[in-house]
């Protein structure tokens, strides 16, 4: 049986080669840590569905390559995403140094409204620390970012760091601040949520929109 | 070849169709010619018999609808070349007597594992197929000096100039990354330690010395990975990885412009073998085909088992039967799942999961029967003369497509787009 849910967030797991991506979202769709995994060529996908504040929730998480050089390829998936986990590496700064790029990559290329939490992965590898907690959460603060340190190894603020994302992204559906039904939100509402609304408007389209993965 | 405006200035030299084809491979600047609909249509008609031809009042309507490809051939495959033949085809001085009779028997049943160590080297281009055992014995010294010339040029950056050097550095930071993880459930590259990481390791970094400007690009350890497993050796490995990256190299270069031609010539194809699949992939606006981008990048390596990319990559160094085979083979895979894409009325992100999740269930013998059958088919079938040229042509130069690939600028997104108009071009006028 399908299982129904009330919206759909389109999520993007970006950030330099290296630094935990791929292990980040085996982590948070098989809660365990991917052991010998490949480095990503192009583009993979993972869904999972969770519960947030009463709602039902499906994230389709995309996990792109990290290299510079797969840029123009990884970009075309940007479009239309509603959240992103922006991922460096506690114990390399230069993956924390590329942060910038990364950044305006997502607000002008998925949405300015785009809800983006920073990740300092590998937070298991303390004793190799290249970037301070407090020196990440200041960038975040000063680039209006969610922040958390997170281990896709133990599987630390994992979890947390995915629902905290769209936590907020369904706060500002609450508030009126964001608008699902914009071209390019990344946000469906899912079959539960169409039922609810009776009168949903343009459900014909919202209907034809919706996946199995 | 890029032609300004293929109805006036190029006839001479090709068919009218296959000027019509180039029109796909041309640049995004230029516009189709303005042509009355019947006038364009009767050209077609005249030029290939087996196209239907269908006049739409509407300008800018598709008027290519069908192409009759025939039946498809049953191909058989045998089995691998055995030491006793190959043993048979080398003359007294080690010369090989009848190259193109090994290559097609390599091309039919690929080679025995044992004969991989020598016979690739031949297949890459490393040694000719015409020199002596002695020849080889002097080139192979001669390499062999090469290679730990430029393999110390890096060994020998102190701590202090790599500080200085960032693109050295990025290349050695990324290659050490994905050293550990390139095949590391494979024995020749398991555990802590193990020797073949270092070779792997040395490999690539003197390779960025050979190519300071390419460097190290995601992608190129896959390539490297089986190449150093059957070798066993750093020398022999490197030469042989310098070959197949002289052909992989557009793929990987800054625009990835070998990417860029590839996929649109692989649409060209899929459009021309099964219009109803190109429509429907169109539709869910995956006519870019960035699903199939690892397969290209890296020549299925990840999409098949480690033994059977090892066959595949034989096969296709033979250049056998046509160029590009390898698009007929991402043409062949996709024709086994194309009827339970469109049944199950996969989208965008569900087309990409698929094709993504076929990794490692995929069998090679299966797919190159159905890929050489694809290609009898195309030849037989009355457009060859188009398709010969313009997506497999059969010259000798193995970068004859590229060469004859127009060059695109990213548009200001980044998009891979700027082929698509043009396709449309090969099927719709005015």
């Amino acid at each position: 049986p399908k299982i129904t849910y009330n919206f759909l967030f389109k999520f993007l797991v970006i950030g330099s080669a290296g630094t935990g991506k791929s292990c980040l979202l085996h982590q948070f769709i098989e809660n365990k840590f991917k052991q010998d995994s490949n480095h990503t060529i192009g583009v993979e996908f993972g869904s999972r569905v969770v519960n947030v504040g009463g709602k039902t929730v499906k994230l389709q998480i995309w996990d792109t390559a990290g290299q510079e050089r797969f840029r123009s390829v990884t970009r075309s998936y940007y479009r239309g995403a509603a959240g992103a986990l922006l991922v460096y590496d506690i114990t390399s700064r230069e993956t924390y140094n590329a942060l910038t790029n990364w950044l305006t990559d997502a607000r002008t290329l998925a949405s300015p409204n785009i809800v983006i939490i920073l990740c300092g992965n590998k937070k298991d590898l303390d004793a190799d620390r290249e970037v301070t907690f407090l020196e990440a959460s200041r960038f975040a603060q000063e680039n209006e970012l969610m922040f958390l340190e997170t281990s896709a190894l133990t599987g630390e603020n994992v979890e947390e760091a995915f629902l905290k994302c769209a936590r907020t992204i369904l706060n500002k559906i609450e508030s009126g601040e964001l608008d699902p039904e914009r071209m390019g939100s990344g946000i469906q509402y899912g079959d539960a949520s169409l039922r609810q609304l009776r009168q949903p408007r343009g459900s014909a389209a919202q209907t034809k929109q919706q996946c199995n993965c | 070849m890029i032609m300004k405006d293929p109805y006036t200035t190029t006839l001479g030299g090709f068919s009218k169709v296959t000027n019509y084809l180039f029109d796909a491979f041309r640049g995004p600047d230029a516009e189709p010619q303005e042509r009355p609909p019947d006038e364009v249509a009767d050209m077609l008609t005249e030029a290939i018999p087996g196209l239907d031809i269908n006049q739409q009042e509407e300008p800018g309507f598709e008027v290519i609808t069908r192409v009759d490809l025939g039946e498809r051939p049953e191909v058989q495959r045998s089995e691998p070349v055995t030491q006793e033949e190959w043993e048979a085809s080398v003359d007294s001085e080690g010369r090989i007597r009848d190259p193109q009779h090994l290559k097609n028997r390599i091309f039919r049943g690929g080679l025995c594992h044992s004969l991989r160590r020598e016979v690739w080297k031949f297949l890459l281009g490393f040694y000719p197929w015409s020199s002596t055992q002695e020849a080889r014995r002097v080139l192979h010294r001669s390499k062999t000096d090469e290679y730990f010339r430029m393999k110390l040029q890096w060994k020998s950056v102190s701590e202090e100039q790599e500080k200085r050097n960032s693109r050295l550095r990025d290349y050695r930071s990324l290659i050490e990354k994905d050293v550990n993880r390139t095949d590391r459930t494979n024995s020749f590259y398991e555990g802590e330690g193990n020797p073949g990481l270092i070779l792997l390791h040395d490999v690539l970094m003197t390779y960025c010395m050979y190519d300071f400007d390419l460097g190290y690009v995601q992608g190129m350890s896959d390539l490297l990975s089986p190449i150093l497993y059957v070798m066993e050796n750093e020398v022999d490995a490197f030469w042989c990885f310098t070959s197949f990256m002289d052909e992989m190299h557009k793929n990987f270069e800054e625009q990835m412009q070998g990417m860029k031609t590839q996929l649109i010539q692989l649409g060209t194809l899929l459009r021309l073998l099964d219009r109803t699949f190109w429509n429907y992939l169109e539709s869910q606006d995956s006519g870019y085909l960035y699903f199939c981008f690892r397969w290209l990048l890296i020549r299925f390596k990840r999409e098949l088992t480690f033994l059977d990319v090892l066959r595949l990559w034989e096969v296709m160094w033979t250049g056998l039967p046509c160029q590009n085979f390898h698009l007929l083979m991402c043409c062949a895979i996709l024709d086994s799942e194309k009827q339970k894409i469109m049944d199950e009325r996969y989208g965008f992100n569900e087309i990409l999961k698929h094709v993504n999740e076929l990794a490692m269930k995929l069998h090679v013998e299966e797919i190159l029967c159905q890929a050489e059958a694809l290609c009898l088919q195309l030849k037989n079938c009355k457009v060859r003369e188009s398709w010969c040229q313009s997506c497999l042509p059969r010259s000798r130069d193995p970068l004859s497509v590229l060469q004859s690939a127009p060059s695109f600028s990213p548009s200001r997104n980044g998009h891979i787009r700027n082929g698509a108009p043009d396709l449309y071009k090969l099927a719709y006028i005015s």
